[in-house]
């Protein structure tokens, strides 16, 4: 799935890839990647950004922390984060089934 | 240097000065975790920082993702502060640089022109007579040149040091 199919969506994958677990920049990407079997093509410079806009927003805070003698920025989901996760969830849910339902009566 | 250390050298300049320190930092180990994973797949680490790079996409576009995002206040009035001052910044930066060039333009004419220091007249050809006698000056010339606000200047040809006592009497 190339990244323009992903615009707007790309916020709720990293809420999702957060929900579990907390990570940083490139385990975000790689967990991305590996979860749809390669096929989401991630812009992967558009990440850092996108995760920006979710720590200004409350969603998501980061820290440093040294993991193997290196330094990483890592992300953790929030109190909200975790609300807007469950709300975008649910109108994703109710966007795929509605155009479901037009796909299957056509 | 490095295909990485040129990329983050670019995003570097291209970040306001406020974010730019994390951001940096933060793709930097992104670099760091992309080499690390390509090498257990047997990639190099110029291989690996070419592949990265062609998925980060060009510096300039990821900071102005950064930078778009600043302006319209997403990241917070802070945020949007920083990026108004960097377009300051440069314009502040323009501005000076005019008003250097500016400045040593108009050392450089005043350095060439040909006007002599006030202190000094050019000598005078002859003597005038007055009240009946000839009077003519006495130019003391010290030397063809003069030390002036501490620095030795070279005077022009045919001008000299006007002294303190002018005039003597002769006939």
């Amino acid at each position: 799935m190339e990244g323009d199919a992903l615009r707007g969506h790309l916020e709720l994958l990293l809420l999702a890839a957060l929900a579990r677990d907390d990570r940083h920049g490139y385990a975000l990407i790689e967990w991305l990647r590996d979860r749809s079997d390669g096929a989401l093509d991630l812009g992967e410079g558009s990440v850092y950004p996108a995760l920006r806009r979710l720590e200004a927003a409350g969603c998501v805070n980061s820290s440093w922390r040294t993991d193997g003698g290196r330094r990483k920025r890592v992300y953790r989901l929030t109190k909200r984060g975790e609300e807007r996760l469950r709300s975008e969830r649910e109108g994703w849910n109710d966007l795929v089934r509605t155009v479901g339902l037009v796909l299957e009566a056509s | 240097m490095s295909d990485a250390e040129g990329y983050l050298r670019d995003l570097r300049r291209a970040l306001p000065v406020g974010c730019r320190r994390r951001f940096v930092a933060e793709v930097r180990e992104h670099f760091e975790s992309a080499v690390a994973a390509e090498a257990e797949r047997g990639v190099g680490r110029a291989d690996a920082e070419r592949l990265t790079i062609e998925r980060l996409g060009p510096a300039h576009v990821l900071a102005e993702q950064l930078l778009a995002d600043m302006r319209s206040g997403v990241l917070g009035p802070v945020a949007r502060l920083s990026a108004a001052l960097t377009v300051t910044r440069i314009a502040l930066a323009a501005v000076l640089a005019l008003a250097v060039v500016v400045g040593v333009a108009v050392v450089s004419v005043r350095s060439s022109s040909k006007t002599p220091p006030p202190t000094v007249q050019r000598a005078p050809d002859a003597g005038v007579v007055h009240n009946g006698v000839l009077v003519r000056r006495l130019v003391l010339t010290l030397s063809t040149a003069v030390r002036q606000r501490g620095k030795r200047r070279a005077l022009p040809s045919g001008y000299v040091v006007v002294p303190r006592v002018y005039y003597t009497q002769s006939r």
